[in-house]
């Protein structure tokens, strides 16, 4: 059986898409989805082979993954302190860390300079950049310009879009 | 006899096979479809056909006069079958494998256009007055004036009752057929089973297995109480070798009558949301029925004991959803380019042999320039089992196939959970459709599909038109890849 990591929907081996939610059990992208840094993880194949039932694992120390909801693609964060989230404009040269331009961003209200991830040697932590539409963390709205420290796990919304963010934490 | 199928294909041996090879193929092909271990209810029918295969080419006098009518044919299409994976693996739990058909009709002589045998069958009903019945009637001069010489053409307008406004003939004199065309008027109520009615009997006046027999049935409102007449009318022209096209104008039409009406022939319905569309779509469609090589084309899926066919969907050239527990799946037209691809999705539970058989998909359909009738072709499915873990990337055609065609069934599933009732499940099937929309690129669509959601949150309904686009959007997407 293949656990949805999405909604949970249990699924035959092999099925390539959740039928209850339709996100991707199979991590190749197809090339065209992927947002501009980093490459797919692994997360599916992950627990179809390995069988693990439980919560989405912690990436190794050092990664931060996203995980955007209900597009079962995941990115990792590796070899920075900070990423700068938000969306790329073609009228700017600026391109943000984190590019959500290609999963709905500007219609989702996420800012071209929307939030900091800062990964540093105590834990994370996320700053709104004066974003207009606002910055929540487990569904709370958090103060701009000031960091706020996040765990494992934490569901975060970039106006309408929403992820989770996975990395290991300091024991 | 009839000479197809290949009895050969039947066994799966080569033509130069031994007495012994025959029979050693035909234990082992019985063992699969024997009614005692193979419960699929076309197990039967399987193993009758390989029996007669195997009691003529153990003969050897049946086998060489079968050998020599065989050799003076073609093949008269192929399939070529491409698996979701490699190998199955070795494990109690059922298994998922996705299979992609592609049917393709192989050039045999010259490649001429197969005559046309179209009949147009117009709802003139009070409600198409005006800009959607001149529309339609411009759509159908232009086809007029398209026709070649040897096709037959006929139309019939209906309301309340049918009225045959061209008989069906050839269109030598254009100029009069089109002022026929121009005095259909609109006035009364929406029967489809009159229109329906005589659209066929004109379309049976010049049936031909040379010519496209094809009926094109617009609409813009419901019929009450005679939609199974309707269906049953659907199945006795799918055995004549017509396939039924529907055009729903505006947003009044039901879809699930029109997609079920034209499924019964392989046919497909389609959505004229704007007016302004129909007489490209018309003109279009026209030029596709031109286009065909092979019709009346029917699947039959026999699946190995532990085997089951969970769906299947036709991805090209017109995406429409096939009922499984309907078989043989009707297909309806092959066109001459490009490929007709089919996807089915089966559940296996594996066996202890290495070589995993799956099911006997067997073809069969008419091929128009040369004029056979039930031509039969025979591909079995199977996959090789191994106890290796690692998985591959499944092949690219097959994920974008289902890719596109999760989106679909996203909507479906929220049309059903609206239908008995849960509406929160409906809102967020349409909100799940929205956001892997958009990662698809379809933003107009995500939009649409975010708006229904929030009118169903509101309201617990949806407005009947943003239903209709997100059906026939999602559909246009799976042909599109």
């Amino acid at each position: 059986m293949i656990i949805c990591p999405n909604c949970k929907h249990e699924e035959f081996d092999g099925t390539l898409f959740c039928s209850e939610c339709g996100v991707r059990l199979w991590n190749e992208a197809l090339g065209d989805d992927t947002a501009n840094i980093g490459r797919d993880v692994g997360q599916t194949d992950r627990i179809g082979t390995a069988n693990l039932e439980h919560e989405y694992p912690a990436p190794p120390s050092g990664q931060i993954f996203i995980r955007i909801h209900g597009v079962g693609t995941s990115m990792v964060l590796t070899g920075k302190a900070e990423y700068v989230l938000g969306r790329k404009d073609p009228r700017t040269t600026s391109i943000p860390d984190v590019d959500f331009g290609p999963f709905g961003g500007q219609q989702m209200g996420v800012s071209r300079h929307h939030a900091r991830l800062q990964h540093g040697t105590d834990g994370v932590s996320i700053v709104d950049l004066s974003s207009t539409n606002g910055t929540l963390v487990n569904g709370k709205i958090i103060a701009p310009n000031e960091p706020r420290r996040v765990r494992n796990g934490d569901d975060i919304r970039l106006g309408k879009l929403a992820f989770c963010l996975y990395f290991a934490e300091k024991k | 006899m009839e000479p197809s199928p290949d009895f050969y294909a039947c066994l799966n041996i080569p033509r130069s096979a031994s007495p012994d090879d025959i029979r050693h193929a035909f234990r082992k092909i019985a063992r699969r479809f024997h009614p005692d271990v193979n419960a699929d209810p076309r197990a039967a029918d399987e193993f009758k056909l390989i029996s007669t295969a195997h009691e003529t080419l153990t003969d050897v006098a049946r086998r060489a006069e079968y050998d020599t009518r065989l050799a003076a044919l073609d093949t008269p299409f192929a399939i070529e079958s491409i698996y979701s994976r490699k190998y199955l693996r070795a494990m109690p739990n059922p298994q998922v494998v996705y299979c992609l058909l592609n049917i393709k009709t192989i050039a045999r002589s010259k490649r001429i256009s197969p005559p046309l045998n179209l009949c147009m069958v117009i709802d003139r009903s009070t409600s198409m007055q005006g800009v959607r019945l001149d529309r339609v009637k411009s759509a159908a001069r232009q086809i007029i004036d398209r026709l070649d010489k040897g096709d037959f053409f006929s139309i019939v307008a209906f309301s309340d009752r049918a009225e045959v406004i061209l008989p069906s003939q050839t269109c030598e004199n254009k100029m009069s057929i089109m002022s026929k065309v121009n005095a259909i008027q609109a006035n009364g109520g929406t029967e489809i089973l009159e229109g329906l009615m005589a659209g066929l009997l004109e379309l049976q006046q010049n049936i031909s297995s040379k010519s496209v027999n094809h009926l094109t049935l617009l609409t813009d409102g419901r019929t009450y109480g005679d939609e199974d007449d309707c269906l049953l009318l659907g199945v006795l022209a799918e055995s004549d070798g017509i396939v039924i096209s529907g055009l729903g104008i505006g947003d009044e039409w039901n879809d699930t009558f029109l997609d079920q009406l034209t499924a019964t022939t392989g046919g497909e319905s389609f959505y004229v949301q704007s007016i302004d569309a129909v007489e490209d779509l018309m003109i279009q469609q026209v030029r596709g029925i031109g286009g065909t090589s092979a019709q009346r084309m029917r699947l039959q899926i026999t699946c190995d004991a532990d085997v089951n066919l969970r769906s299947a969907f036709r991805i090209h050239p017109e995406a429409i959803p096939l009922l499984v527990e309907d078989q043989p799946l009707r297909i309806g037209s092959i066109p001459r380019i490009g490929t007709t691809s089919i996807l089915l999705e089966f559940v296996v539970k594996t066996g202890t042999d290495s070589l995993q058989n799956i099911a006997r998909v067997t073809a069969t359909g008419d091929i128009l320039n040369i004029g056979t009738i039930d031509e039969k072709v025979i591909t079995d499915l199977a996959l090789p089992i191994s106890s290796i873990s690692k998985a591959e990337p499944p092949p690219l055609a097959i994920l974008q196939a289902m890719d596109k065609l999760t989106l679909y069934r996203l909507q479906e599933k929220a049309w059903a959970a609206l239908e008995t009732g849960k509406v929160r499940e409906a809102t967020q099937h349409l909100e799940m459709l929205a956001s892997r929309l958009l990662t698809t690129g379809e933003r107009d669509l995500a939009q649409t599909a975010v708006e229904a959601a929030h009118r169903l949150g509101e309201s617990n309904q949806i407005p009947s038109d943003a239903k209709k686009r997100i059906k026939y959007g999602t559909r246009a997407i799976i042909s599109k890849i």
